[in-house]
């Protein structure tokens, strides 16, 4: 392939462009209001807002294959509970933390991918069933005291800068996310992907393992879901229960503002990038105009909706 | 397909519901001689309340093959309303709530007939939005709901009391606009196939319209139920429910892609579940893996009726 056609792969779809530009205008509102513009106060933003980024590309995934994921947020919090148990706060214990927290979110997500293609349950239920599932496991588990912290060595991960001007945590996020993007756009198993995602009756005619891939979607999302739950545990540094449960529809939120749609097919890593971005950004906006913080799901619910209802409302003038 | 209204049909769909009633009877009481104890009969018609009526509200939402994942945030919003106006509203206060349900329920469909927004998304955002209210309204549990009430409504927790009385008026009532009336064959009909539906003259937005405003309906006095039952409001409380009216529903044999499914099976399927969650409080099980049971329980139903009957979608 030339190199002009790889160009033409890379260029943002509209959609991504339209959310970039709507992240713009909430960061002039956000630091109009705020009085002040700092690029440290707008990288610490992107700082806080990794975890939820990681675990929207997942989302992401799993949408581009048509399905919806629930149990990310179940996932994440399980994967808070896991680490902090397993680190004990001693840093010798990184490596089987790390291995054991993503294996647990990995059999999360081949449990999700396995009842939607074998057992054929909507998959909305299938992530709903699984959620209520892992967050039994984990009260019964740890008895509702869950023990165990992350050393502050590994903390380093969210609370450390490079060079003091770039967080660690964004560095993770954007590489994830162009790891993806290689994924999806530029090798043979992620167009196989996205073509079932887009049509499953031609994918399969076209002898595709559309199964087999929504099972890796599923893994692939919940392995995120686990990365976002480090993530968070980096950030607070201990276990707590239920800390990523906001993940579920902060996850499906910043996807559709990001132009991902539920009929699958479309992969945008920059709209989900931007869309975690302008989540993260009304919070701290609600926060500055005094809100009580139960209006985030109601801004949530009203973005949810508006963005679905412009993306109907092109579809139809278009068609 | 299967004639609707006859009532042999409509029954056996509900059979599988009932023989797992039967057999969780079976097993709880050889085991534990407490079950047939009237406090725990009583006990038990209360915990069905609110809990059938989510269900039969979420079955008007599932014949119609559109889904409703707003209930839980609706009956936590009920429970809240209730617990800040009862006191000086008195009785007045369940209107109130029961028209907060239907405001709900007109949201949904609003977004789901004029936004066209698929109604599993819609109902999630509307969720979000609902539980923002009912957070905003009562940030932590507490509240009164006044005693009166529970006085009035639950008594003594006997077996015959207003519980049942609800319980079986509003399913009756289903039952027969489900089995008899032209409206119910209308949400059939549009579960079975939109386009046949819409071709053969059904008015699709109103009977949208009216699936969505049942459910918001039967959410609210499901929450009016639980919250004269805690005496309080509590604004994460009905998070629960939304998947447990769907599970209900499914085990009493409602198919998830629209059009088939009865009433009595749903009331079958919400006796199941309920009887499942006493077993573990006979039995004396640790609470803890009631949920692990439930989502594994909720996850064999789908399993089993799923099976051979998706629906071809345009």
């Amino acid at each position: 392939m030339s190199t002009s056609a790889y160009l033409v792969r890379m260029r943002p779809a509209a959609a991504s462009l339209r959310a970039v530009a709507l992240l713009v205008l909430l960061l002039v509102a956000f630091f109009v209001s705020a009085g002040l513009f700092s690029p440290l106060l707008l990288l610490d933003n992107v700082r806080q807002a990794a975890p939820l980024g990681v675990v929207v590309l997942g989302q992401a995934i799993v949408l581009m294959m048509g399905r919806l994921d629930l149990s990310v947020g179940a996932t994440a919090s399980m994967a808070n509970i896991v680490l902090c148990a397993v680190f004990a706060g001693d840093m010798a214990n990184t490596g089987p933390a790390v291995a054991l927290t993503l294996g647990a979110g990995a059999l999360v997500g081949l449990a999700n991918g396995l009842m939607t293609t074998k057992l054929r349950i909507p998959s909305f239920l299938a992530t709903l069933a699984t959620s209520m599932i892992v967050a039994g496991l984990v009260v019964f588990f740890t008895g509702g005291s869950p023990r165990g912290a992350v050393p502050a060595g590994f903390r380093v991960v969210t609370e450390a800068w490079l060079f003091g001007f770039v967080p660690y945590s964004a560095l993770i996020w954007l590489a994830l996310l162009v790891l993806l993007m290689l994924l999806v756009h530029f090798t043979m198993l992620g167009r196989k992907m996205i073509l079932s995602g887009a049509n499953l009756v031609a994918a399969r005619h076209s002898g595709i393992p559309s199964d087999g891939l929504i099972v890796l979607a599923f893994v692939l999302s919940s392995l995120l879901a686990a990365t976002g739950g480090i993530l968070v545990s980096a950030i607070t540094g201990m276990a707590s229960i239920g800390v990523g449960n906001g993940f579920t529809l902060d996850s499906i939120a910043a996807a559709v503002i990001g132009g991902a749609l539920f009929s699958g097919g479309v992969f945008l890593p920059l709209g989900a990038m931007a869309g975690a971005l302008i989540l993260f950004v009304v919070q701290s906006l609600l926060y500055l105009l005094a809100l009580p913080p139960a209006a985030k799901f109601i801004v949530q619910g009203l973005i949810i909706m508006l963005a679905l209802a412009l993306a109907s409302f092109r579809k139809e003038k278009s068609s | 397909m299967l004639p609707r209204g006859s009532i042999r049909t409509n029954l056996l769909l509900g059979l599988p519901a009932l023989l797992l009633a039967a057999a969780i009877v079976a097993v709880a009481a050889s085991w534990s001689g407490d079950f047939f104890a009237a406090g725990n009969l009583g006990n038990l018609v209360n915990r069905v309340l609110p809990l059938s009526l989510a269900a039969l509200g979420q079955a008007f939402v599932l014949f119609a093959g559109r889904i409703d994942l707003s209930v839980g945030s609706v009956i936590s919003l009920s429970t809240a309303i209730l617990a800040t106006t009862s006191t000086s509203l008195g009785w007045a206060a369940v209107p109130l709530v029961l028209v907060a349900g239907l405001a709900c329920g007109a949201l949904n469909a609003a977004g789901v007939i004029y936004l066209r927004i698929n109604p599993l998304i819609m109902t999630l955002a509307s969720s979000a939005i609902v539980k923002g209210a009912a957070l905003i309204l009562m940030p932590t549990p507490g509240g009164e709901v006044d005693y009166t009430f529970y006085d009035a409504f639950y008594g003594q927790d006997l077996l015959v009391g207003w519980p049942l009385a609800v319980i079986l008026l509003a399913f009756l009532g289903a039952f027969l606009l489900f089995g008899f009336t032209r409206f119910g064959r209308r949400i059939y009909a549009l579960g079975s196939d939109d386009r046949a539906a819409y071709a053969n003259g059904v008015d699709v937005r109103r009977v949208e319209w009216s699936v969505f405003l049942a459910s918001g309906f039967f959410a609210a006095a499901a929450g009016v139920a639980v919250g004269i039952k805690i005496l309080s409001g509590d604004p994460l409380i009905g998070d629960s429910f939304t998947l447990d009216a769907i599970a209900a529903a499914v085990l009493g044999g409602v198919a998830l892609q629209g059009g088939r499914g009865a009433v009595p099976g749903v009331l079958a399927g919400s006796i199941a579940l309920v009887l499942i969650a006493n077993a573990f409080n006979l039995l004396e099980l640790d609470p803890n893996l009631q949920q692990i049971a439930k989502g594994l329980i909720f996850v064999v139903a789908l399993m089993l009726f799923m099976r051979g009957g998706v629906r071809r979608t345009a």
